[in-house]
């Protein structure tokens, strides 16, 4: 399979060459013009390079959505990692009831959306996009929970110091939700 | 000549098929001694708070007279938290029940009250486990042969299987035999402790008495504990729980009958006092005195006919009952190194307005249970 970018490359260098040498037999052709061959043969060029210049359009618009997509999911996950490290989320903070602030997955929910990762090229990274929407989905619903319980009437000290541990234990959804977060980022590609 | 064979292994056959009411007892303690001690506690200082003259724990039911009057009370319609108790006992208990249903459990009740808590114990336990043994613990006999009557006939117990015991529980050193005795009886069998019915608020100190009983149990055994909780500690808290003990005469009856019994002091319920107070900011005490209000000194005949000058202002304490708190539960059972198991709660709706009262029942294992850890709703919410 070749790489898109090959792809483009190869299409948008055929398209100008196409061009350069029909350009090239019109100069001869203007300065001997008693061959009666030039015209076909400018003509069938620049049809030739009209044609794949269209592909080189489609391909390079392609491109440009993808990486504006990318580039939006990659500020995302720059800023729910701003998010997790959040001073609500610290361990060293007091154990109070708080109002927790939620992960976003709004350019992710895009980017699945917008068709503009491709079918076979990004197929990975589309799983693993998926699979941090539901991450985000269930985190959101565990602060939600935890917010109902932490601000009911009848919470002790002792429970509150439980929710505490509970989100900064090794395993805990938050610890995972934030190793699954870190492996994104480096899974993302930059263009 | 064949060997004499001891009375207890023919009692069996002899009791076999006898349709008289006979009721076997197994007495730990010298009686006269615990009638030297009620006397002893009626001697105490003067004290308008109480703290002086009492009636501890236990001998509230000691004697045939406190014990019908313990009945009276708890067949009383209007005495209110002992109905509401006795209906979430039963969901309660059936949201524990999984725990101890098919561990091949005996039962030793604690404090056997009117024994329907035990009997509904009892009916689930012995479907999986029909040898299984029932004993019930109380320092009053009377009690024990009234607390017995609702299991074994009311859900069939076998009488081959019940083993009364007559024991203060309270006491370190009962407490000790009575472990030894039952590790002889069952071998290593596990044993359900029960203390149920708000018990464990009688007692002057109820860490010094849940200590008293959890070293008794071995690592397979559990205790079945229900307490009175409260989620308020302010003095309007404090008063509702007085006030809840108030509210019947039969109660008021129970709780002068051992006075009225052992002692020759002509009880006027306009001496009964229901104080309700903050202990240590995790619970509700409520103290139930009797107080010479009259302005005159009384004097009162003891049961080893000496006598005692209650002066103007002397109180008796009666009764002790508390309601605790959540921390105070968790205090309790961290100091004892009791670990949950299961915890069922509810709050009493038999009142207009919201109430902070209600009843626990928690089921303890002794030291760190293995298996699967005790995990709080926290964790079970941020559980990956």
């Amino acid at each position: 399979m070749i790489p898109a970018s090959a792809r483009r490359t190869v299409v948008t260098a055929l398209s100008y060459g196409l061009l350069g040498l029909a350009f090239s037999l019109g100069v001869i052709w203007f300065f001997w013009p008693e061959n009666s061959r030039w015209e076909p043969a400018v003509n069938s060029l620049t049809l030739v390079a009209g044609l794949t210049g269209i592909f080189v359009e489609r391909l390079t618009a392609e491109a440009e959505r993808r990486t504006e997509v990318l580039r939006a999911v990659a500020d995302e996950l720059q800023e729910n990692q701003r998010l997790l490290n959040d001073e609500r989320f610290s361990p060293a903070t007091p154990t109070t009831r708080q109002v927790y602030p939620r992960l976003v997955v709004s350019a992710v929910d895009l980017a699945l959306v917008s068709g503009a990762l491709g079918l076979h090229r990004d197929s990975e990274l589309v799983g693993l996009l998926h699979r941090w929407r539901d991450t985000v989905h269930l985190f959101n619903r565990r602060l939600d929970l935890t917010e109902i319980s932490t601000f009911s009437n009848s919470i002790s000290t002792e429970e509150l110091a439980a929710f505490h541990r509970a989100l900064h234990r090794e395993n805990s959804y938050f610890a995972a939700t934030r190793d699954k977060l870190e492996t994104l980022l480096t899974r993302l590609p930059t263009s | 000549m064949t060997e004499p064979v001891p009375v207890i292994r023919r009692l069996e056959q002899a009791l076999a098929d006898d349709d008289f009411a006979w009721s076997l007892l197994l007495v730990g303690e010298d009686q006269t001694d615990k009638l030297a001690t009620l006397t002893g506690d009626l001697r105490g200082p003067f004290s308008k708070t109480g703290d002086g003259k009492q009636i501890t724990s236990g001998f509230s039911y000691w004697g045939i007279g406190p014990t019908i009057a313990w009945a009276n009370a708890t067949n009383d319609p209007f005495y209110l938290v002992m109905k509401a108790g006795t209906e979430s006992f039963l969901r309660h208990w059936r949201k524990l029940r999984p725990h101890v249903e098919n561990g091949g459990f005996h039962l030793v009740s604690l404090g056997v009250g009117t024994g329907v808590k035990d009997r509904t114990i009892l009916g689930d336990m012995r479907r999986q486990n029909p040898d299984m043994f029932y004993i019930p613990v109380d320092m009053s006999s009377e009690m024990l042969r009234l607390g017995t009557v609702e299991p074994v006939r009311g859900a069939h117990f076998p009488m081959s299987q019940v083993l009364p015991v007559q024991l203060d529980f309270s006491l370190d050193d009962n407490m000790d035999e009575l472990g030894q005795m039952l590790a002889r009886l069952v071998g290593a069998d596990p044993i359900l402790f029960t203390l149920t019915g708000n018990t464990l608020a009688n007692f002057e100190s109820d860490e010094d008495v849940l200590s008293t009983i959890t070293r008794v149990l071995r690592p397979q055994d559990r205790l079945l504990l229900e307490v009175a909780s409260t989620s308020s500690l302010d003095r309007d808290a404090a008063k509702a729980a007085a006030d809840e003990y108030h509210q019947t005469r039969a109660f008021a009856e129970f709780v002068t009958s051992a006075l009225r019994y052992n002692t020759d002091l002509k009880i006027d319920n306009d001496r009964i006092d229901f104080r309700g107070e903050v202990e240590n900011d995790d619970a509700l005490r409520v103290k139930i005195v009797w107080q010479n209000n009259t302005g005159e000194p009384i004097v009162m005949g003891l049961p080893d006919h000496t006598e005692v000058v209650l002066d103007p202002e002397d109180t008796i304490l009666l009764y002790t009952t508390r309601k605790f708190s959540t921390e105070r539960l968790k205090r309790l059972t961290a100091a004892c190194d009791l670990t949950p198991i299961e915890h069922a709660h509810s709050g009493f709706r038999h009142t207009r307005r919201p109430s902070p009262f209600g009843l626990d029942l928690l089921l303890l294992a002794p030291g760190t249970v293995e298996g699967p850890a005790v995990t709080t709703l926290a964790d079970d919410i941020w559980s990956t």
